[in-house]
């Protein structure tokens, strides 16, 4: 007789998995007679009688097996398991949502061309500046060596005459000189003491300055414009010391300035300006109005950007501009509201028919909405321009603004007339699209070569025509007060 | 899928029908997504409005490499959480009480899965502090580990267990207090 293993998984698939057991031929002869109904190769009858081996199942199963199917999950992983239903949340949509969404692309996709843009001036501006920085150093460099092959009449040195001490007989303290080139050395003594003590330069051309034993010789404009600079009345023989070096040319005559001529100069420019916005309620102004929209307003930052012509005739500066901003009106609106919890009233047949009001608690609500403007200004202003030095003015002036809205978008903002949160489209007929703003202004000039000039300047523009149109009660009018930022080319 | 394809080729084309096709069709999933993580229907609103104009602008950047569904639920989902840290200025903070991986087994819940609607499941979600309510919607729900989630949020990993371990025990009460009502 011989012995089979077999392993008891293959009859009880769950559980006891690595238990087995040895069974005799006679154990497996009653086991092949018992399993036989299973066996493949026995007749179609055995196999219907296969098929048909149901048993009836009840609900009872079907939630017994579910729940310990649940039990397992959660003995898996219950949040997982429970929360699973989220994962398939779908809420509905409505038409509104879409267009919410197309409006924010279409706004973000502004907002990146805008973004753009200002990368772009910025790098115009610098790249403008780097331009006139190369192009004054150019000049620059380019008259000192015009200054060098000038050819020099006479020419000695100081040290010279000191060394044969004995002053040349051709300078004399009468004679005028022009001066050259100054070869500025490192003095160890107290130099130029009788020098200072009188006046070692007679009038305004030329201040001589001893301070921590070096020469310094400041050249006023007149003189630089000459590209030589004039001593007058120079005593030499008080000027003693032997490491200084004089490159003096005798003249006998004094350089004069260039006359100043009266020419009229037109200029060409760009302007940038950041400016804040800010409004001004009327004390006539219904106060729930006032308080509401005050407390919303946000301040507000535009920028500015446009072209400057102008002229520059007898001191003064009359200019017109042209430029473009857009203006953002964010606002913040509080509410304080009473809200009523409710019971609903039904009639006999159970329809809703009313809801009766129970307890009511105070809270306050929030909105924010936003109001984009796009508008033109034009604007002219005449300017005083004060010298402060060579290449710097100071300028001050007044001027009038026009300003015209070109077009406005937003969601909502509170309505003048019912003082209520309105849609924007509803209040945007009753806004008035002109503005008409006086404005004083002062700022620096700084001459950054015979061409371009640099004006940063301050400005500040009151509109005296209120936002909303006369019939409209409520008013407002609009401060604007800014930093300008202008390049201006002269035109000769 | 070829019909999907076809509408992100258009939306890379900036084409306006297409945009819209493509938001009508997959908006009330991702406003699902972006109520997990926002209490207020508004901001949930608000949250997948910007998710789909950032998905707009990106969609250039989406080469296939996993489902479109995916890529754009895994955007709505940041610009869900960037809005519950704005409005609510969220602090991730770790709690060593309940930082350890043995209370899995503690938190079986012996439950009907018909027993809970949605808006009951939702509604017990809501009320989990800020922090929690990441976490457990990352872990549970979107099925992130907690090295992901880590990387995500930017904290530890051992922030995001501590974190998801007190949202299990809140939720194990809230839901116990339903149960034990009905």
């Amino acid at each position: 007789m011989s012995k089979k293993r077999i392993h008891i998984d293959q009859l009880f698939k769950n559980g006891l998995k690595h238990l087995s057991f040895l069974v005799s031929n006679k154990d497996l002869e009653s086991i092949d007679k018992k399993t036989e109904v299973y066996s493949d190769e026995k007749t179609n009858k055995t196999k219907d009688k296969l098929d048909q081996f149901n048993f009836p199942i009840t609900d009872l199963d079907w939630e017994q097996t579910f729940s310990k199917f649940q039990k397992e999950k959660l003995a898996f992983e219950p949040s997982k398991s429970i929360f699973s239903k989220l994962d398939e949340l779908e809420l509905p949509i409505t038409e509104v949502d879409w267009t919410q969404t197309k409006n924010k692309l279409a706004n973000q996709k502004r907002r990146r061309v805008f973004i753009w843009w200002k990368v772009a001036s910025l790098l115009l501006i610098l790249g403008l500046f780097a331009i006139i920085y190369k192009l004054s150093i150019s000049e620059t460099t380019k008259q000192r060596n015009e200054i060098s092959e000038s050819v020099h009449l006479k020419s000695m040195t100081l040290n010279e005459n000191i060394n044969k001490n004995n002053p040349s007989k051709d300078i004399n303290k009468s004679d005028k000189y022009t001066l050259n080139t100054i070869i500025k050395n490192n003095v160890t003594k107290p130099p130029f003491r009788n020098a200072l003590k009188e006046p070692a330069f007679n009038g305004s051309s030329l201040t001589l300055i001893s301070k921590n034993e070096t020469i310094k010789i400041e050249e006023n404009q007149d003189i630089e414009a000459t590209n030589q600079l004039v001593l007058v009345g120079l005593s030499l023989f008080d000027i003693i010391y032997p490491n200084l070096n004089f490159d003096l040319v005798q003249t006998n005559t004094i350089v004069k300035p260039p006359t100043k001529t009266m020419k009229t100069q037109y200029f060409v420019g760009l302007n940038n300006a950041l400016l804040t916005n800010q409004f001004k309620y009327d004390k006539n102004n219904d106060a729930n109005f006032n308080n509401l929209q005050q407390n919303a307003d946000r301040n507000l930052l535009s920028w500015s950007k446009g072209i400057n012509f102008g002229l520059i005739h007898k001191g003064f500066q009359h200019q017109i501009s042209l430029s473009g901003q857009q203006i953002n009106q964010k606002s913040n609106y509080q509410f304080k509201a009473r809200i009523f919890d409710s019971l609903p009233v039904k009639d006999p047949s159970g329809n809703v028919i009313g809801y009766f009001l129970t307890r009511g608690r105070d809270t306050t609500l929030r909105e924010n909405h936003q109001i984009k403007r796009n508008r033109i200004d034009f604007a002219f202003n005449t300017n005083k321009i004060w010298k402060m030095s060579s290449k710097i003015n100071l300028v001050t002036g007044i001027g009038a603004q026009t300003s015209f809205t070109l077009n406005s978008k937003g969601s909502k903002t509170l309505d003048p007339q019912t003082i209520q949160i309105n849609d924007y489209q509803f209040v945007k007929s009753n806004e008035r699209k002109l503005g008409i703003h006086p404005m004083v202004y002062i700022g620096i000039q700084t001459s950054l070569s015979k061409n371009w000039i640099l004006e940063t300047a301050l400005s500040s523009q009151y509109n005296i025509l209120p936002v909303y149109k006369n019939n409209i009660s409520n008013k407002i009018n609009t401060y604007q007060s800014g930093i300008h930022l202008k390049i201006l080319y002269l035109i000769k | 899928m070829k019909e999907i394809d076809e509408l992100i080729l258009q939306c890379k084309a900036e084409k306006s029908w297409a945009q819209e096709k493509l938001f009508k069709l997959y908006a009330p999933q991702m406003l699902g997504i972006c109520r997990r993580y926002l209490s207020s229907m508004d901001d949930a609103r608000d949250a997948m409005q910007d998710g789909f104009v950032k998905v707009f602008l990106n969609i250039h950047k989406y080469e296939g490499r996993s489902a479109f569904k995916t890529w754009m639920s895994r955007i709505m989902m940041n610009t869900a959480i960037d809005m519950v840290k704005k409005i609510n200025k969220v602090q991730f903070v770790r709690d060593d009480y309940f930082f350890n991986d043995t209370n899995d087994m503690e938190d079986e819940i012996e439950i009907d899965d018909q027993d809970l609607s949605q808006e009951q499941l939702l509604a017990i979600i809501d009320k989990l502090p800020h922090g929690y309510k990441i976490v457990f919607n990352l872990y549970a729900i979107e099925g992130m580990g907690h090295k992901d989630i880590g990387k995500l949020l930017g904290i530890s990993e051992g922030t995001s267990k501590s974190q998801l371990n007190r949202a299990r025990t809140y939720l194990k009460t809230e839901i116990n207090k339903i149960l034990q009502a009905s």
